[in-house]
């Protein structure tokens, strides 16, 4: 079961187990389907777009936090996109990225696994390390949300 | 004197104590969110009240697309001394508080007289202290603490100068006129 709070199109949007959608999200497909993993969290006023033939694929366990805009990207596991952050179209993102508050990506840009970006556009990369900890985190951010959001 | 606002009467709810909320802000969890009076919300505003605690004290002016979200924090409590777990904390803003338009609050406890610019992003848990001030475009990281009487700009936002002793005084008779002067069309 997912806490899904805003209005989406059913029919191209799916939507795995276990995600949080908050209040004032738009989730816009023109022509392509958008698939959405488990345990991802959108919070208030994110936009995600796809209008491109192709299918939109977001893995699992990332959170969109308030005000991200996100347009024909494929995305992988374990990421996390911080405030206002904007992410032009034509973007492949790998495993364990974090976008900073209010960066831009300008469009078609490569990123390797555990990549970091800063404000405006400065980029690290950090050494590997275990995601289960994120992972862990993200599914109690998620059963909280949902036992908070569902009652009335 | 300041300028009069006149804003359209079917496009605002008005209680009894004189709270003014534009009827396109979105509201979440009305029963925790305690408010004192005489505040205006204007349009596109989002206070999450289903979170955790919201206290609001009188004379706060929210402007437009502004917000208003509890953060939390992941670690070791009382009830699970073995387990992680989420805890929500409450949100408290204090009296003669100004939040300028398109900016993001997930701080824990904003103090009275200050005034925060546009297009502002504090981020999880931070704490404002009294009469300081927060200037446009500035960028505050999780955890930090503003102390008071203090200026804080800048990407990420640190210390500039010091405010004058009259900052309080001057903050909340500007507020006050706002709120005087902000009346229905006849």
């Amino acid at each position: 079961m997912s806490l899904i709070l805003s209005q989406i199109n059913k029919d191209n949007v799916k939507v795995g187990k276990g995600c949080c959608i908050a209040l004032g999200v738009q989730i816009i497909s023109e022509i392509g389907e958008i698939i959405i993993g488990d345990y991802t969290i959108i919070e208030e006023g994110c936009i995600i777009r796809n209008n491109q033939f192709k299918k939109m694929v977001i893995g699992s366990y990332n959170v969109f936090e308030i005000g991200c805009k996100v347009e024909n990207a494929n995305i992988g596991d374990c990421n996390v996109f911080e405030m206002r952050c904007i992410i032009e179209s034509g973007c492949t993102i790998e495993n364990n990225c974090r976008f900073g508050i209010n960066s831009r990506i300008p469009p078609k840009q490569n990123f390797p696994n555990f990549s970091r970006v800063y404000y405006p556009f400065n980029c690290l990369k950090v050494p590997p390390y275990d995601s289960s900890q994120h992972k862990e985190e993200i599914s109690e951010l998620c059963a909280a949300l949902f036992q908070m959001g569902s009652k009335k | 004197m300041d300028a009069i606002i006149q804003y359209d009467k079917s496009e605002f709810h008005e209680t009894s104590s004189g709270i003014k909320i534009s009827k396109k802000s979105i509201i979440k969890g009305t029963e925790q969110i305690n408010v004192s009076g005489r505040c205006i919300f204007f349009n596109d505003v989002i206070l999450r009240g289903d979170l955790a605690k919201v206290s609001i004290g009188k004379y706060l002016v929210v402007h437009e697309k502004v917000t208003l979200k509890p953060s939390y924090t992941y670690g070791y409590t009382k009830e699970s001394p073995t387990k992680k777990v989420i805890k929500f904390l409450p949100l408290m803003i204090s009296d003669y508080v100004e939040i300028e338009s398109s900016s993001i609050i997930q701080a824990t406890k904003i103090g009275t007289c200050t005034s925060i610019g546009k297009n502002c992003y504090i981020s999880h848990r931070c704490v404002i202290g009294e009469n300081s001030i927060i200037l446009d475009d500035s960028i505050l990281p999780p955890d930090t603490v503003v102390p008071a009487n203090s200026v804080f700009g800048g990407r990420p936002a640190v210390y500039i100068a010091e405010t004058p002793e009259s900052t309080a005084i001057i903050q909340k008779q500007k507020l006050i006129n706002f709120y005087k002067n902000f009346m229905p069309k006849s």
